[in-house]
């Protein structure tokens, strides 16, 4: 080996020797490349705020129950709601027709044949 | 409270891996990391000094190794089960890179002046002997095969043939760049022989 290839060897090593894996940036893998070229960055924020967005979601509903769909019993001794009357002094109050059951059963149920077997007589004779 | 969400392992993975660009959502990867990674990240400090040397600038040379990885990835996959020789790939890769790089590099500066970040910085010039520079500023004067050549010769420490097959030149041009090289740089550095 030469003189110059001595000092050759010694600068390029130097020269090496200079860059240190500290001095790299932050090391993005091959497939990690594809990745984010698939899944650009403003995808990837987008899907952040996405997820954040549910997770707040969730985390609301699971501290807050929905309170309106279950209605809350009035106390015992509270005032109840007060409905207009239909006039003064009247016997019913209420505005809205109670639903009444009827007092007899339908009269279809009493069109079919309530005896046995034996009520049934021929209309011809052999 | 503790919310925790059902979600399925690989719906999870799948999750983080979008959000932080990790390898684990390559498909049909093998419970292992890829092969590819593996070599990146074994190989990426020594190819980002070989491009450095080439190109004397850091972030040029980190880019140009990340190209050539990302080139690999594309034309063999993850696993590289259809290359021979990954590292003479990458060596070869890389010197193509940095010899587009340096021939777009001189062809700007014969227009404009050459810019201030691919001037070693002032520590740096520090750090190393006087001797040392010397030598790296003649190397900047070799045309780029032959700074090609004494790189991959006096650093990487290729054969003849190996340089020849990363280059895709003959060995014959090698041997007669190589000589050149050594000449100039004889009468730069005021060497004798």
């Amino acid at each position: 080996m030469s003189a110059l290839e001595g000092r050759l060897r010694a600068a390029l090593d130097a020269r090496a020797r200079s860059v240190t894996a500290e001095d790299l940036a932050p090391a993005v893998p091959p497939t990690a490349m594809a990745l984010r070229r698939r899944f650009p960055a403003g995808w990837r924020l987008g899907a952040a705020a996405v997820g954040a967005a549910a997770a707040l979601a969730l985390v609301g509903l699971a501290v807050f129950p929905a309170e309106h769909d279950s209605p809350v019993p009035s106390p015992p001794g509270a005032p109840g709601a007060v409905y207009p009357s239909g006039s003064p002094g009247s016997s019913d109050p209420s505005p809205w027709p109670e639903p009444s059951l009827p007092s007899s059963p339908s009269p279809l149920i009493n069109e079919f044949p309530t005896g046995g077997p034996g009520d049934i007589s021929p209309s011809t004779t052999p | 409270m503790t919310l925790a969400l059902p979600l399925p392992h690989p719906l999870l993975r799948w999750w983080r891996s979008v959000l932080s660009g990790s390898p684990t959502a390559v498909r049909g990867a093998s419970s292992g990391p890829p092969a590819i990674n593996e070599l990146y990240h074994a190989r990426r400090l020594r190819l980002v000094r070989l491009a450095v040397l080439m190109v004397d600038d850091l972030g040029t040379a980190e880019d140009i190794v990340q190209d050539v990885f990302a080139a690999l990835y594309r034309r063999h996959g993850a696993q590289l089960r259809s290359v021979d020789d990954p590292d003479a790939y990458l060596t070869a890769g890389v010197m193509n890179a940095a010899r587009s790089a340096l021939r777009r590099r001189r062809t700007a500066r014969a227009y404009a002046p050459p810019a201030a970040g691919t001037a070693p910085a002032a520590d740096e010039r520090m750090l190393r002997k006087e001797g040392d520079t010397q030598v790296l500023e003649a190397l900047g004067r070799l045309t780029v095969r032959q700074r090609l050549v004494v790189v991959l010769r006096y650093w990487s420490e290729l054969s003849e043939e190996e340089i020849a097959n990363a280059l895709d030149v003959s060995r014959g041009t090698v041997k007669s760049t190589a000589h050149r090289a050594l000449t100039l740089l004889r009468g730069l550095l005021g060497e004798r022989q």
